[in-house]
């Protein structure tokens, strides 16, 4: 064990000096020091502790973009305790009774991978257009139990599922943005390249690591007809 | 232009986003913030000041600036005086540090202390006073002790360089420099 708590701060040290994160480990306490003196001396150099404008400037639309949400949503919420409804952080908080040292930690833990259980967003049903038809997406036969496949038209992307015998389908892109959503085949799940967020293939909001958490995806209705696969969607205009 | 995703439009309900835009600003005191986006502006380098003295690495500095301002947006209430948003920023950065700390190694490497500078608003942040303390912690070490740690950290040289400028094995330098660190938490703590 000693050896091995040996290398983590030999690996702390080396990462330091190669401008890396510093790696995971379990630190012998008795090299805490050593590894703080590691670090000051590192942060030492001239100009090494400026910000980059690089990341100021993401930073601040982040920041921005966080806010707008929240305000958003404490204007939706209106009345009833702000406290509740928004993230389990601010409840934490709440709790804590304005004392930040108990409730942010958990909080930002918590905030950064959150099952669906108590996301601020329902259900936000089935796609139904004004204008709609129904448009053959795949076949019986290419759609096996326990398959997924991705569609796209003209007007509507999304995955249609086969779960036992049953198709049904969600909408391809994120709830957050927009950003079109991708089959992450070994976890059957869908997820965001835009900011980790995770969908289940029946769209219900399985990770995420937004402010608030975004709505589910909405379904797409589907339908068996002569050995198609067909998805209610928008008429192309 | 904000995206609407794919929900019909006719049915604005819980998902009714895309009309947020800039930040509400509020009309506030003298002594106060206008708005989250001159908390920000106001606050980043310090914090990330802050930050990069703790863990030494732009990276994880970048990530914890970050987790503070996330963390403290849905609380924190601009309105509150410059003061009161600093100290509760401060507080945030201390835990957010905690945190880090423990879940990386398991242990508190460094900590925010809870009565940390910060008292002047208005102002950059003093200039760091980190070069001269190293200086003067080097100083105090032994020559060879000395002469890793420059080799090392101020001319940054990897360990094979270093073993070889000092004419000792790979071995031998990493030992010294596990030691030279040691030494140098020792002596710093004596300040």
């Amino acid at each position: 064990v000693r050896r091995r708590r040996r290398a983590d701060i030999d690996r702390a040290v080396e990462a330091l000096l190669a401008g890396e994160r510093l790696p995971e480990g379990e630190l012998d306490p008795r090299d805490a020091a050593a590894l703080e003196a590691a670090i000051e001396l590192r942060a030492a150099r001239p100009g090494a502790d400026s910000p980059s404008e690089e990341f100021v400037t993401d930073l601040r639309r982040r920041v921005a973009q966080a806010h707008a949400e929240l305000e958003a949503e404490t204007t939706r919420t209106t009345s009833s305790a702000p406290a509740e409804p928004r993230i389990g952080r601010r409840a934490l908080l709440a709790a804590a009774g304005g004392s930040v040292a108990a409730g942010v930690v958990g909080a930002v833990a918590e905030s950064r991978f959150r099952g669906q259980a108590s996301g601020t967003n329902t259900a936000t049903g089935p796609i139904v257009p004004d204008n709609a038809e129904w448009v053959p997406v795949t076949t019986d036969a290419a759609l096996p139990d326990g398959e997924v496949q991705r569609f796209a038209t003209a007007t509507a992307v999304g995955f249609v599922v086969n779960r036992g015998g049953t198709v049904s389908a969600v909408s391809g892109a994120c709830t957050h943005q927009g950003c079109l959503l991708a089959l992450n085949q070994p976890l059957g799940r869908l997820d965001c390249p835009c900011h980790r967020t995770s969908f289940a293939l029946d769209g219900s909001l399985l990770l995420y690591q937004l402010q608030r958490a975004p709505a589910p995806l909405p379904t797409i209705s589907v339908r068996r007809r002569n050995g198609t696969i067909e998805a209610l969607l928008p008429k192309e205009v | 232009v904000t995206f609407d995703g794919p929900a019909p439009r006719r049915s604005p309900g819980p998902d009714g986003r895309g009309s947020e835009g800039e930040p509400r600003l509020r009309v506030v005191g003298q002594d106060s913030y206008e708005s989250w986006d001159h908390v920000y502006v106001d606050n980043v380098s310090r914090l990330y000041r802050l930050m990069y003295s703790k863990v030494g690495n732009r990276l994880d500095a970048e990530d914890l600036t970050a987790e503070v301002f996330m963390a403290a947006l849905g609380p924190l209430q601009v309105d509150l005086s410059r003061g009161e948003v600093r100290a509760y920023l401060l507080a945030t950065a201390r835990t957010v540090l905690a945190g880090f700390w423990r879940r990386r190694l398991r242990l508190e490497v460094t900590s925010i202390e809870p009565d940390h500078e910060d008292a002047a608003p208005g102002l950059p942040g003093p200039p760091s006073q980190a070069p001269d303390r190293t200086a003067t912690i080097l100083q105090r070490l032994p020559d060879r002790y000395r002469r890793i740690l420059e080799l090392r950290f101020l001319e940054a040289m990897s360990i094979k360089e270093a073993a070889s400028a000092m004419d000792v094995t790979v071995a031998n330098a990493k030992v010294l420099q596990h030691r030279a660190l040691k030494l140098a938490a020792a002596s710093g703590g004596e300040t």
